[in-house]
């Protein structure tokens, strides 16, 4: 295998919390915690968790929206921080796309201006010859090039998506961080949106960072998964495993959560829950992050910091951070609560 | 102390049991020529105790069917036809004063964004004891032991010194627990949640859902959840009504909706779901184009522009919501039904 496109080591971000009149740092806020993971060329890492679990804040270091406070990131085998020391800025080959589009898009510019703008702003295009850029960019996600003339509050929500997708193609990325790009839009765009993604992917070879909070989506589009809590990565691997048999008690909640469109089943099924708030970021406990929630927990895990490993007998790729999950009642209870969700 | 009164069973659809029933409803926005139509012909029954699943996707008028059943319209909105009825009176030629009354003890709402709900300034204690001294002429000392027991009941931790809290010190599925408190601490006959969990997160959402479900039962309220989502009203209704562009398209038990759908929307969108729980199916089958807007009606059926079994009819006339051939109240506004209830049965039938 050829070195993963995107690789994150032990990477960690912290904000400052600023107290009283003068603004002191009071103290730090851990928004991502040592976290490692690969994405291979072409594929996608869908990246799970609630919110305030740092998927988002990851997803934006990955790209230099936010400082690394620790680590380093590879994007196609370059050092991230090396590359904007070289150039003062990141070269073009990753972008990103919000959750919101209405948000995303300068209210008081036509599509058209938003999409020329980035072509001029990137001195990839001028005049004519970025009008008929836009104009493809508009084929590339499905939208009539006389949309191009609209302002943005004129345009559905699946439309403004396609808009912010075009946008974020523009530059011709060869990776794209998708930070809940779907869960806004209703469930027949939804699939809609999921399907241009797909297509551009394969067509582009382009590669994925979807992060979300729809395991069900996650599930239909990434080739493996990362599951975050409290800043800190609770289980990863490829797809169908984590899906099929989840190592970690939270990646079990979570999936223990999601509605099962079966009433039968769904009225029936066993839960794995969760039991309280999640962490605070700005005084991390020692330990698991997920001590408090968790059904589990002993001692152990408000002492020590589990770290990540495979199972014996499974998958070698397949890793969770948990004291406890080769334990037979821990197995036992995931694996009941894992058949409930499978309908 | 409120009577816990245990519901009836579910009696399905039929409407002389209902404690809450919307008739042939019309909302319209703007006048004469200018004039949009945003819910037609729409009628809705839930009985004591029972939970009536509303889905559709935003626009199809579900939000605005319950804002004008408790009068909540914006400027500019307003009822066109039908009636709105509350164990048989009718609220929609009350007062806006009367209509005050009945906000709270009557009908009850909670809504998806708890944060824009709640007053920012205020602590959770006040804002829940306001309407109780004003409206329920409760002393002071009261209301605080009856929000306490209500927090509690909410299960929110600590109920006694959330009081003194603010909105923004709560989480989001706290200020959700608080929200539902409030809604239903004058013992609401019907309790309306519009979209309760869309902004919660996964874990979150199904506590949410099951603390309304349980509050429902125990407390013998009728429930009306709206959403856009058939997995969340999988776990909790008795029965669904389906809406489209402003209109009911299908209604019927839970069950036997997920089982045998026979509008071929409804088909449509459960199929887009149970795609998503396939790993086999790389691509998605969405729903293609987009839902009608309401300012250009589609003539005939709203849905025959997206429609697999569209025919010449469709594009001409708009069906009627008529019952099934088959017998069994399963109502279905489509002109191809019985030929598309025969094959989805057998299409879905067979997969789930």
């Amino acid at each position: 295998m050829s070195a993963p496109a995107i690789q994150l080591k032990d990477v960690s971000v912290r904000f400052p919390i600023r107290k009283g009149i003068l603004r002191r740092v009071a103290g730090e806020v851990h928004a991502v915690d040592s976290v490692s993971f690969d994405i291979a060329e072409g594929e996608t890492v869908g990246l799970v968790g609630e919110s305030g679990s740092g998927k988002s804040t990851t997803g934006r270091a990955l790209i230099g929206l936010a400082p690394l406070a620790g680590g380093t990131v590879e994007c196609f085998g370059r050092d991230l921080r090396a590359l904007r020391q070289a150039h003062g800025a990141l070269p073009r080959m990753s972008q990103i796309v919000f959750q919101d589009p209405y948000a995303s898009l300068n209210p008081r510019m036509t599509i058209g201006e938003t999409l020329k703008e980035v072509l001029e702003v990137h001195e990839l295009a001028k005049g004519h010859d970025a009008d008929q850029r836009v104009g493809r960019l508009l084929d590339d996600v499905g939208l009539r090039r006389d949309l191009a003339e609209r302002y943005p509050h004129a345009l559905s929500g699946g439309q403004r998506q396609r808009v912010a997708i075009a946008r974020a193609l523009a530059i011709e990325p060869k990776f794209i961080v998708l930070d809940e790009v779907v869960s806004a839009l209703d469930v027949s765009i939804q699939g809609q949106i999921v399907n241009l993604l797909q297509d551009l992917q394969q067509d582009r070879g382009l590669t994925y960072l979807f992060i979300t909070h729809d395991l069900s989506i996650v599930r239909h589009v990434s080739h493996s998964i990362v599951v975050m809590y409290g800043g800190q990565i609770m289980e990863k691997g490829p797809r169908k495993s984590i899906f099929s048999a989840p190592l970690h008690p939270y990646t079990s909640a979570l999936l223990s959560a999601v509605p099962v469109p079966n009433p039968r089943i769904e009225r029936m099924r066993p839960r794995i829950d969760v039991r309280s708030e999640p962490p605070d970021p700005s005084a991390p406990l020692p330990g698991c992050r997920f001590q408090k929630s968790c059904l589990f927990a002993t001692e152990i895990c408000r002492t020590s910091r589990p770290q990540l490993r495979s199972m014996t007998g499974r998958d070698p790729d397949h890793l969770a951070a948990c004291h406890h999950m080769q334990e037979p009642h821990v197995r036992e209870a995931l694996s009941r609560a894992a058949q409930g969700a499978v309908s | 102390m409120m009577m816990f009164t245990k519901p009836h069973p579910a009696q399905t659809i039929c409407s002389s049991d209902a404690v809450f029933e919307v008739k042939d409803l019309g909302v319209a926005y703007g006048r004469d020529a200018a004039s949009v139509q945003v819910v037609n012909d729409v009628s809705l029954s839930v009985g004591r105790g029972e939970a009536l699943g509303v889905v559709g996707e935003s626009g199809c008028g579900k939000s605005q069917t319950m804002l004008a059943a408790l009068g909540l319209l914006p400027r500019g909105g307003r009822i066109t036809s039908g009636q709105v009825l509350l164990e048989g009176r009718n609220l929609v030629d009350l007062s806006p004063r009367e209509m005050r009354a009945v906000r709270g003890s009557g009908i009850a709402l909670i809504s998806q964004d708890a944060l824009t709900s709640l007053n920012p300034a205020m602590t959770i204690g006040t804002q829940m004891a306001e309407p109780m001294i004003h409206y329920g002429g409760m002393s002071r000392s009261a209301a605080r032991t009856r929000c306490i027991e209500l927090l509690d009941l909410v299960g929110i931790p600590g109920a006694a010194t959330r009081l003194a809290s603010y909105p923004h010190e709560l989480s989001g599925g706290m200020r959700q627990r608080a929200l539902i408190a409030m809604a239903i601490s004058a013992n609401p006959k019907v309790l309306i949640a519009d979209e309760p969990t869309t902004a919660l997160d996964v874990t979150t959402q199904s506590q949410i859902l099951r603390l309304i479900d349980s509050l429902r039962k125990e407390l013998g309220m009728a429930l009306i959840l709206i959403t856009h989502d058939l997995g969340v009203v999988a776990g909790v209704a008795d029965r669904v009504a389906v809406l489209y562009a402003g209109r009911v398209v299908e209604t019927a038990e839970t069950e036997t909706l997920f089982a045998s759908p026979r509008h071929p929307y409804t088909k449509a969108l459960l199929d887009t779901i149970s795609q998503l729980e396939d790993e086999v199916s790389e691509r998605l089958n969405p729903i293609p184009g987009l839902p009608p807007d309401p300012r250009n009606p589609v003539q005939g059926c709203p849905f025959n522009p997206r429609c697999d079994y569209v025919r010449e009819v469709c594009r001409a006339d708009l069906p009627a919501l008529a019952d099934s051939v088959e017998g069994g109240r399963h109502p279905v506004r489509c002109h191809v039904d019985p030929f598309v209830g025969l094959s989805l049965t057998m299409a879905s039938g067979g997969a789930r």
